[in-house]
């Protein structure tokens, strides 16, 4: 149940295992089934979120009823918003899971307890801000610069699996294109193959 | 409308987990019956359902499976009884609220300290009930989910009252 979060804390931290076996108390284990939601719109974001196994995403609607996906978790990601989680301000968000999830749940509380009682837990979550902040601005100058087909090749190369586990559609929503659109880009990339 | 929180309703009695369920389910609450009995509870599952039509109710066979799908664990059992579920639940009712409902007497009962023992780590509350009342007792070692709870039963009609702890 915790081993992945064990091996993802300890590629950037070292803890004891007296320590993990106390930041094991801290998390609620949480099993979601697929298409169940964790946070849906205008709920405070109770927890941050660890994958265990399984897939989530993040995503919002507008008044439309077009959905805009702004993250996938794939096992070993963190997820949550941070904002609402920081605030205690309603979320824009929902967190829905793509396939049966076994998650580890951590309440703002809980994380404040963790980061007092084992400090070096501060540099593990600065790292992971650090790099979150990295990806974000790389997809945000790549939603303005990169052609389609870019966008999609750079997440083929970041996210091989992806293909297999996520429909289409959500690729195109993720990538900001439309479903018409990603299938005209596979179609040339397929054309290209010797 | 927010994310529906699951609730489990661990326990062999029908009367029981029907009775929470109906209460809870028009709550907003996805409810698990978690019992070994699972064909005495088809008929209530059913009935829930037809009445409506938003409604989620499941039967669980796995204590242990259906506390790691839960938000809120609610407990119905016997002294040993509940031991046993407590002791195969522990590992997945970390940071859960869970809830020991038991018959209201004339002693106002604490939260057994075996059952603080067994789960360490989770939030118990001891809820009383008494037969044909709305007031329902409440205690318990955290104060938010004791807090937590009364909201809930409170929204079920219940009167919530306070006891030591």
């Amino acid at each position: 149940m915790y081993d992945l979060l064990q091996k993802k804390i300890s590629e950037i931290i070292n803890i004891s295992v007296e320590e993990f076996e106390f930041c094991k108390t801290l998390f609620q284990p949480k099993k979601l089934r697929k298409r169940q939601y964790l946070l849906q719109e205008g709920d405070v974001c109770k927890y941050t979120i660890f994958v265990e196994s399984g897939l989530l995403r993040t995503f919002t609607i507008d008044e439309k009823g077009t959905e805009y996906i702004l993250q996938f978790a794939f096992e070993g990601w963190w997820m949550g918003d941070i904002y609402s989680f920081l605030t205690d301000e309603p979320s824009i968000y929902n967190i829905e899971a793509l396939e049966n999830c076994e998650l580890l749940l951590l309440t703002r509380p809980s994380w404040e307890i963790l980061l007092n009682k084992i400090p070096v837990f501060e540099r593990y979550f600065r790292i992971l801000i650090q790099n979150n902040l990295i990806a974000t601005q790389r997809r945000l100058m790549g939603s303005m610069s990169k052609t389609a087909e870019e966008k999609y090749t750079d997440l083929l190369d970041k996210y091989p699996g992806c293909l297999q586990r996520l429909p289409q559609h959500m690729i195109a929503s993720f990538l900001g294109i439309t479903p018409e659109t990603l299938s005209r880009i596979r179609s040339l990339i397929a054309s290209r193959k010797p | 409308m927010g994310a529906k929180k699951t609730i489990a309703i661990v326990t062999d009695k029908e009367t029981v987990a029907t009775h929470f369920a109906r209460m809870l389910c028009s709550k907003q609450f996805r409810i698990l019956f978690v019992t070994k009995n699972g064909g005495r509870f088809k008929k209530a599952v059913a009935e829930i359902s037809e009445k409506d039509q938003d409604a989620e109710v499941e039967i669980v066979d796995c204590a242990r499976e259906g506390c790691w799908e839960a938000d809120l664990i609610m407990l119905e059992a016997g002294d040993s009884e509940e031991s046993a579920i407590a002791d195969a639940i522990k590992d997945v009712a970390i940071q859960k609220v869970v809830i020991s409902i038991k018959e209201m007497d004339n002693n106002v009962k604490e939260v057994p300290d075996e059952l603080e023992k067994l789960l360490p780590h989770s939030k118990v509350v001891m809820a009383q009930i008494k037969r044909n009342s709305p007031e329902i007792l409440l205690s318990g070692l955290d104060a938010d989910a004791i807090e937590k709870v009364s909201g809930i039963f409170k929204e079920g009609g219940y009167i919530p009252k306070f006891g030591k702890n």
